[in-house]
């Protein structure tokens, strides 16, 4: 399977699709340090905090070791990218990156809807959206797909004893 | 004796009809552009835990091999594989397809798939009970051992770069010690949140990984019609004859290597095709619509799946995400895979590894006449299977523990597969230090507690340390390119 690849221009003659900030560019790298340290801040703090606890020591001396490893191999992976001449210029944006981004958008706020409105209208609602932005559908395609499978499915976990959010429906 | 009891428990209407019922979902979802094997176990997870133990262990390793099938499907007929090990039946599988040999492509993977399937079977029934017993002797400096490689083994197998598949097993480490430590009850990496109390669970993060990462990758992608007809389903005297010795070679090698951890299916497969093709006469048809290629592929990526239940049975050490969520199946039970599991839990075992026969037979009877189901669920359009299958991911997630809390994570770690498949990072190791972090902590702080001179009088320690760095080694020799992940 393709995966979407982002490409990393780094010709300086090619016009960018836009520019980022290199620190942009390096998040993976900041991200792997930022749960690095705070493995080490929070493996420290168990253990000068709770010394009086049995096995606090070992508990915390873990997450330090965990969190020192992914520094270390964090800048080790920094150093190989600028000597390897991975300095971005640019990101170039289509469909391959704007699609996922809008999809995981509207997933979010249908998880954030799920428990106000329930499972049942915010999964036809989250449904309708999808169909209407990614398919482009007819009102009547979308409403039939969206409440059929939005009262199917509910039928369905109801049946295999899931408890779902109601929300402001009585059904699940 | 063990086998034979395990197969009359299996030809009982209730375990056959699980059975039946995996192979049918697992093949239904894996027909699913964009869904792979892995998915499709980590998708369908949650909705089998209603069902008894036994039930639901052999219904999963159904689903498993059910949709390594529809997955090797999609690939054949629209060039749109599930997952790695399908890439590799798609380079001769739709080219077959294009020349108007469907049918006898979709045969052989099916053929291949139930010869190595079977053999494999025999190879767990067989080999098992030995590993078992051998790790009966195993202490905490063995585990810590076994741990370290194993992780070392899939970080190197994982992908090209192995410094990236270092950050990300560390990584995944660290994600598995979030909540309440084991052994002292105290919180770890909460930060003064009660929600993080409770820590991330396998199956949110395995869903999120695989089934929400898949879809969103697969959303730029377009999904092909099948134009091409199926027409005549077996092959001829002699593709028969090429396919069926390039089944038996693959399965013999993968056998083997699927004993190691980190051998994922989709390696295998890429070892077998190689292989086949160095050893032909004519390798220029290999990419072109050799049978082979499309039989080597099929029969090492089941053939390595069946290998791989021996370290997870006999040992309890997953060799993959999919390996994970089996051990994550046993241990909801209680049942706990190692060395314990063939002497406690003997008839469940032995109606799993039975039920591995049953399920082979019921897939090659089920999949070949309904092949022309599985190319209509393969044309439903992308934009109306997509909120589905996310839809369907969520309400997984949710019933792990009834808690939005699993939902979010679930998400979030569906943007991190995302991202991580966008930007070349591999998964695969994530997942295995998630389920093995905890262990290896485990078995370091028994062996501190014990004594740390401990380690100095085990040498099976350093027999697993000293292969952890051979395989540092043949990896940066040989290195393999970074689509082997599954």
């Amino acid at each position: 399977m393709q995966n979407p690849v982002t490409e990393l221009l780094v010709e300086d003659n090619l016009e960018p699709a836009f520019s980022m900030p290199i620190v942009a560019s390096h998040v993976d790298t900041l991200l792997l340090l930022l749960v690095g340290v705070a493995g080490v801040a929070d493996g420290l703090r168990v253990i000068l905090t709770k010394m009086d606890t049995v096995g606090s020591s070992s508990a915390g001396g873990w997450i330090v070791l965990l969190g020192g490893l992914l520094i270390a191999a964090t800048c080790v992976h920094a150093v190989k990218a600028v000597r390897a001449g991975q300095n971005t210029v640019a990101v170039a944006v289509d469909d391959e990156v704007r699609q996922p981004v809008v999809a995981l958008a509207m997933l979010l706020v249908y998880i954030a809807l799920i428990n106000p409105l329930g499972y049942t209208l915010s999964t036809a609602l989250f449904m309708a959206i999808y169909l209407r932005v990614f398919g482009k559908y007819g009102v009547l395609k979308i409403a039939t797909i969206s409440i059929t499978f939005a009262l199917a499915s509910g039928w369905l976990w109801t049946i295999m004893d899931m408890m779902l959010p109601q929300g402001i429906l009585p059904w699940p | 004796m063990d086998l034979l009891n395990g197969l009359m428990t299996v030809l009982t209407p209730a375990y056959l009809g699980y059975s039946f019922i995996g192979c049918l979902l697992g093949t239904l979802v894996g027909v699913l552009p964009g869904v792979g094997a892995a998915s499709a176990v980590a998708i369908l997870f949650p909705f089998v835990t209603v069902l008894p133990p036994a039930g639901m262990i052999i219904t999963m390793a159904a689903i498993y091999y059910g949709a390594q099938y529809g997955g090797s499907t999609t690939a054949i007929l629209v060039n749109v594989p599930g997952e790695v090990s399908s890439m590799v039946t798609a380079m001769d599988g739709y080219e077959m397809t294009k020349q108007g040999k469907a049918g006898p492509a979709l045969a052989m993977a099916a053929i291949s798939s139930f010869i190595a399937g079977i053999v494999g079977a025999i190879m767990v029934s067989v080999v098992g009970p030995s590993v078992a017993r051998l790790a009966l002797l195993f202490g905490p400096a063995e585990y810590l051992g076994l741990g370290i490689f194993s992780l070392t083994a899939i970080a190197a197998l994982a992908g090209s770069s192995l410094t990236r598949a270092i950050l990300v097993t560390l990584f995944g480490m660290i994600m598995a010690s979030v909540g309440f430590d084991d052994s002292s009850g105290l919180p770890r990496l909460t930060f003064g949140t009660t929600a993080l109390l409770q820590g991330f669970d396998l199956v949110p993060v395995m869903i999120g990984l695989f089934g929400i990462g898949e879809v969103l990758a697969s959303l730029g992608e377009q999904s092909s019609r099948i134009t091409t007809k199926v027409g005549k389903l077996m092959p001829d005297r002699g593709e028969m004859r090429a396919g069926l010795g390039a089944t038996g070679r693959a399965t013999g090698i993968c056998l083997m290597l699927g004993l190691l951890p980190g051998m994922m299916p989709s390696i295998g497969s890429f070892v077998s095709y190689s292989i086949e093709r160095y050893r032909s006469r004519t390798p220029q048809r290999f990419g072109r619509g050799a049978i082979e290629g499309v039989a080597a592929s099929e029969a090492a990526n089941n053939a390595t799946a069946m290998a791989n239940l021996i370290p997870l049975l006999g040992l309890g050490i997953p060799t993959g995400p999919t390996m994970a969520l089996m051990l994550a199946a046993f241990t909801m039970y209680g049942i706990v895979p190692g060395p314990l599991l063939f002497t406690q839990q003997g008839p469940l075992v032995w109606a799993l590894i039975a039920s591995f026969f049953v399920g082979n037979v019921i897939l090659l009877i089920l999949n070949l006449p309904l092949v022309g189901l599985w190319i209509r669920l393969a044309t439903i359009p992308y934009p109306i299977l997509a909120p589905i299958i996310l839809v369907i991911c969520l309400v997984g997630a949710y019933s792990t523990r009834n808690t939005m809390f699993d939902v979010w994570t679930c998400a979030l770690f569906g943007m991190l597969g995302w991202s991580m498949r966008a930007r070349g990072w591999p998964l695969a190791p994530l997942v295995i230090a998630f389920v093995l972090g905890p262990m290896i902590e485990r078995a370091g702080r028994q062996v501190i507690a014990i004594s740390p001179d401990l380690l100095l009088h085990r040498p099976a320690f350093w027999f697993f340390m000293a292969l952890a760095l051979m395989v540092i080694w043949v990896s940066y020799r040989f290195t393999i390119r970074g689509e082997l992940t599954d």
